[in-house]
């Protein structure tokens, strides 16, 4: 375990560093690159560190890491070494555009290793106040990939972030706080007293008027970050303003980082007060899919109508843990992987044919199926997938949700979600299709280079296998990985 | 009632009025001294009184009875108030007033005083009026709100002796945050209320400014000295507020000579202090502009709602 | 120390506190805005040094000196650099006027009263009454930032939740875990020095610093 974990901020320091002190970009992507391998790698050595444990857990030092943590940590492997394999080919691009500088070229490289490295972080620690600390971190690392280029709009997108975010953190760690009150009451240490394991070995003792309020303030905090309605108001902005490669690690892996100090305060809250998280996640949960799925309609701008996507994901993993079956966690738990490699793929596609229309507004955007089939593919075939056509994995997950939401009782919001998923379904087909098909006589063409396509190949195979089958071995660990969230393991 | 608090009433009354343009005199001193002047003597005041109170007195012709009455109803309300205020001696031989009756003689003193300055007919009494009853409108609830929570912090009886008696018990116990916050919003309310210099100037007749001398604008002589003394009695009784009721250590508790002494050295001594604060603030601060008066009051009121409510969260 | 006095003081600072926050939305301007801030960090590094000298608690020193030394001096300090260099005319817009603002944070108050009341029964320390104050600090510091449209005005109305968010921290637990506090310190100072930098931009970009000039991006 401990090689692993050296192995990994090991990688990403030495890739910082020699960003820092090389000057050719071939060699700050190629170190990016095997920076992300190597993550994927000791991840993988993590797993098999931890199925030789007896309780499929490790726990050293601040270091802990169980199921969840494991999950959410092979979500970001994976979306990280997309972002990095595509930026090579888009920001490279940029550059030779002149859109950027080349230290700014170098600066991206630093700052978005480091961002990844602060998330990888979050997933890795024991103290429920240094997830809040990373979590604040990735803010403060992130805005400055929000405002990469310096313009009026980016510069205002980084400052709605960067407000909105800190709010919500500052919020969130007054939950934190409360909780921490609630816990020396119980356990009176003073310094583990918000270590997760000790926290959800007493959380039934907790205090409920203390917790209650607890809970509520840290889904609205970190609810923020997540993108909730009616705080998200910040995510359009960011992600629409963006570089590509850096929308779609937010999209597909800062909200999920978010969603990950959600769930664990959902577990203790679960334990003290069954069913209050819940509902508050129940409520937020339809709120944001509500507000996605009108401004999916009326929205112009590509990369805005991908964000609002995936406010509608996040709500729609919120609904899933609001029902809180096994079945419910395990379709949100299924979404959220899903979203995760199935986002990047229609971001970065957004990206190709932003980059050669040069503009983000969709009615401005015809033909692309006619000149850049390639990236019309990925993006036809992302959408489809996104908004849940059967058989691919988001629908598996969205299924999964809603079955488990008939199931328990719960029609009114299985019939609102679906009646929501058919608004967004709508919302896609209508803008999306019209830009591939048609005619345009801009000169515009599929970006060269193997590299290039590499990530939206990798993607969308992922997606696809994902949705129609899934390893014996998946599978239980997704089962066990929903029983554990739902407090029932 | 028994017949020394009776006359130890009676006494501190004759005082709190006899002493009143003294007051205003010491303040006008200090603030001269501040300014580098030498200022006119301290007995000022009473000189001009005297030389009003010998004139003779001119009427415009649009002026009914009202506008004489005016002059007595402020005076007298004045005089009334000058019983109910605890000087040296906590009990005051009224029986049936408290501290509700009070903040209600000094409207209706503001009441005549508006009701005058409309009376007289002049434009500037017109402008005058109307300003004052602006700021009335966040003064009353303010004045009201600082008093009220000192009763809420020592105990709920309205009664005016409770207070000072209450608190003196408590001592130190008392010095928290409620204490703090009405002293400072009843030191703003009193310098609202007495026209003194963020709100209005009392120095100048610029037609700009004022707000206080434009409703006095049309009286003169015996019936201007009236007026000018009931707001030299406004103003002291203001100041022994605050040191009897607000801050009333020292204040004898029980009727022996020592304590008596020590209550009038006391009281005397925060008469001085407080003149001392009101010469700084006029001296330091400059008078606002009369739009920007409204957000002051409310940081008053504020600062009374605040004392009133962290009786009930602490 | 006698308890009287202590309670009685720390119930001071936080009540001072609370006026701090109150005031600071009666401001216009922007250096005295600074200003309050200033005061107000003060306060709370006062009533940290009160409560650990109290409670005998060393490691609460530790947050008394932090944030005396980052919040009262530090951050003030950037904030004055910033404001020194950007637009000239530096009176805050209001989206509610004074009184307005006023009464609502007296609403923002009563109501933090009724929120904090049910967790009253739970606490043990003896400041554990300050957690209504913590509360409205923190409510007023969100209306500061919603209801004012200066970029400093808004990281004002931030850091004023902060300090909420440590007199609550000090109120219901005697603070939180050194690590904790350091992070959260160093986090807002981290916070502040962006801010700084985007607030240059944002000048640079729409000659003022009027965030309301940041409402381009939407549908």
């Amino acid at each position: 375990m401990m090689e692993a974990g050296f192995l990994l901020f090991g990688a990403y320091l030495i890739t910082i560093a020699v960003c820092f002190f090389f000057k050719d970009r071939r060699v700050m992507s190629a170190v990016s690159i095997i920076a992300a391998c190597v993550a994927i790698v000791s991840v993988l050595l993590i797993l098999n560190d931890m199925r030789s444990t007896t309780d499929f857990i490790i726990d050293m030092g601040p270091i802990y890491i169980d199921r969840v943590s494991l999950f959410f940590m092979s979500l970001i492997s994976f979306v990280a070494l997309m972002a990095i394999l595509y930026s090579r080919g888009y920001m490279w691009y940029e550059a030779d555009e002149g859109a950027i500088r080349f230290d700014e070229l170098r600066k991206y490289y630093i700052v978005i290793n480091t961002f990844i490295m602060v998330m990888y972080m979050t997933f890795m620690v024991k103290s429920l106040a240094v997830i809040w600390v990373c979590v604040g971190a990735t803010t403060l690392v992130s805005t400055f990939l929000v405002g990469f280029y310096r313009n009026d709009h980016s510069t205002e997108a980084a400052w709605k972030y960067m407000m909105l975010c800190s709010v919500g953190i500052t919020i969130a760690l007054i939950g934190i706080m409360l909780t921490y009150a609630a816990t020396i009451g119980v356990i009176g240490d003073e310094d583990t007293a918000l270590d997760w394991p000790i926290l959800y070995a007493y959380a039934a003792g907790l205090d409920p008027s203390l917790m209650k309020m607890a809970t509520v303030l840290v889904i609205i905090g970190f609810g923020t970050k997540v993108g909730f309605a009616p705080m998200h108001t910040w995510l359009p902005d960011a992600h629409s303003q963006a570089p590509t490669p850096v929308s779609g690690m937010l999209s597909a892996v800062l909200l999920n980082c978010a969603f990950y100090a959600v769930i664990r305060f959902y577990m203790i809250s679960e334990a003290v007060l069954p069913g209050f998280a819940k509902n508050v996640l129940l409520i937020f949960g339809i709120l944001s899919l509500f507000v996605a799925a009108c401004f999916i309609v009326v929205s112009r701008d590509i990369k805005r109508m991908l964000a609002y996507s995936s406010i509608e994901n996040m709500g729609l993993i919120a609904i899933g843990l609001g029902i809180g079956t096994e079945l419910a966690i395990f379709g949100a738990m299924f979404q959220m992987m899903a979203h995760s490699v199935t986002k990047p793929l229609l971001f970065f596609s957004a990206g190709n044919i932003v980059q050669q229309y040069d503009t983000r507004n969709m009615q401005s955007i015809t033909g692309v199926r006619e000149k850049m089939p390639f990236t019309a593919f990925m993006m036809g075939a992302g959408a489809l997938i996104i908004v849940g056509v059967p058989p691919f994995s988001v629908f598996v997950g969205e299924f999964c949700i809603i079955m488990a939401s008939v199931s328990a009782g719960a029609y009114a919001v299985a019939a609102i979600s679906v009646s929501l998923l058919a608004i967004v379904f709508a919302g896609f087909v209508m803008h999306v299709f019209p830009m591939l098909s048609g005619h345009t006589d801009r000169d515009v063409s599929d970006p060269k280079g193997r590299i290039r396509a590499l990530p939206f190949m990798m993607m969308f195979v992922t997606t696809l296998i994902l949705g129609l089958f899934m390893p014996e071995q998946m599978s239980a660990f997704m089962n066990d990985l929903a029983s554990q969230i739902g407090g029932m393991l | 009632m028994n017949v020394e608090v009776a006359i130890v009433t009676i006494l501190q009354a004759l005082v709190m009025v006899a002493i009143s343009p003294l007051m205003a005199g010491i303040i006008r001193k200090m603030k001269a001294l501040m300014q580098g002047k030498v200022g006119p003597s301290i007995i000022q005041p009473y000189r001009d009184l005297r030389k009003l109170m010998r004139k003779g007195r001119v009427a415009g012709k649009s002026h009914t009875w009202l506008f004489s009455a005016v002059p007595y109803l402020c005076l007298s309300s004045m005089l009334i108030l000058a019983l109910m205020v605890p000087f040296v001696y906590v009990e005051v031989a009224s029986p049936y007033i408290d501290l509700i009756t009070m903040v209600y003689l000094f409207t209706l003193f503001r009441f005549a005083m508006v009701l005058g300055g409309l009376e007289g007919g002049s434009v500037f009494g017109g402008m005058g009026s109307s300003r004052e009853m602006m700021m009335s409108v966040l003064i009353e609830p303010a004045l009201l709100l600082s008093i009220m929570s000192m009763v809420a912090l020592t105990g709920g009886s309205t009664g005016i002796s409770n207070i000072p008696d209450v608190l003196c018990e408590m001592g130190l116990a008392a010095v928290g945050p409620t204490l703090i916050l009405a002293t400072t919003s009843f030191m703003i309310t009193l310098l609202a209320e007495n026209a003194r210099v963020p709100f209005d100037n009392p120095a100048t007749h610029l037609e700009l400014t004022m707000v206080h001398e434009a409703m006095v604008l049309e009286y003169s002589g015996r019936k201007l000295g009236m007026m000018e003394l009931a707001s030299q009695i406004r103003l002291t009784l203001f100041m022994v507020m605050v040191g009897t009721l607000f801050l009333p250590w020292g204040i004898a508790t029980e009727f022996t000579l020592p304590a008596l002494v020590v209550a009038t050295v006391a009281i005397v001594a925060k008469l001085l202090i407080i003149a001392a604060v009101i010469a700084i603030v006029e001296c330091t601060v400059a008078k606002l502009r009369l739009f920007k008066t409204p957000n002051l009051l409310t940081i008053s009121f504020t600062l009374s709602l605040l004392a009133m409510i962290s009786i009930y969260i602490l | 120390m006698d308890m009287t006095i202590a309670t009685n003081l720390i119930d001071i600072c936080a009540v001072s506190m609370l006026l701090l926050s109150v005031l600071s939305m009666t401001t216009l301007r922007m250096a005295p805005l600074i200003r309050l801030f200033s005061y107000q960090s003060l306060a709370l590094g006062l009533m940290a040094a009160i409560v650990a000298y109290s409670s005998d608690n060393p490691h609460i020193y530790i947050m008394c000196v932090l944030t005396i030394g980052i919040k009262t001096i530090l951050i003030p300090r950037i904030l004055y650099y910033v404001l020194e260099r950007v637009e000239v005319n530096n009176e805050a817009k209001l989206a509610v006027g004074v009184p307005g603002s006023l009464i609502l944070s007296g609403a923002l108050i009563i109501l933090s009263y009724f929120i904090t009341e049910p967790l009253l029964a739970t606490l043990e320390t003896m400041e554990r009454n300050c957690i209504a104050f913590s509360m409205s600090v923190v409510l007023i510091g969100l209306l500061t930032m919603v209801s004012r449209r200066k970029a400093i005005s808004e990281v004002i109305g931030l850091l004023m939740m902060e300090n909420g968010l440590f007199l609550g921290a000090l109120a219901v637990s005697h603070g939180m875990p050194l690590i904790v506090e350091v992070a959260a310190f160093f986090d807002v100072l981290v916070a502040l020095i962006i801010i700084g930098v985007f607030i240059f931009r944002i000048n640079r970009s729409f000659h003022s610093m009027d965030v309301t000039n940041l409402r381009r991006l939407k549908e």
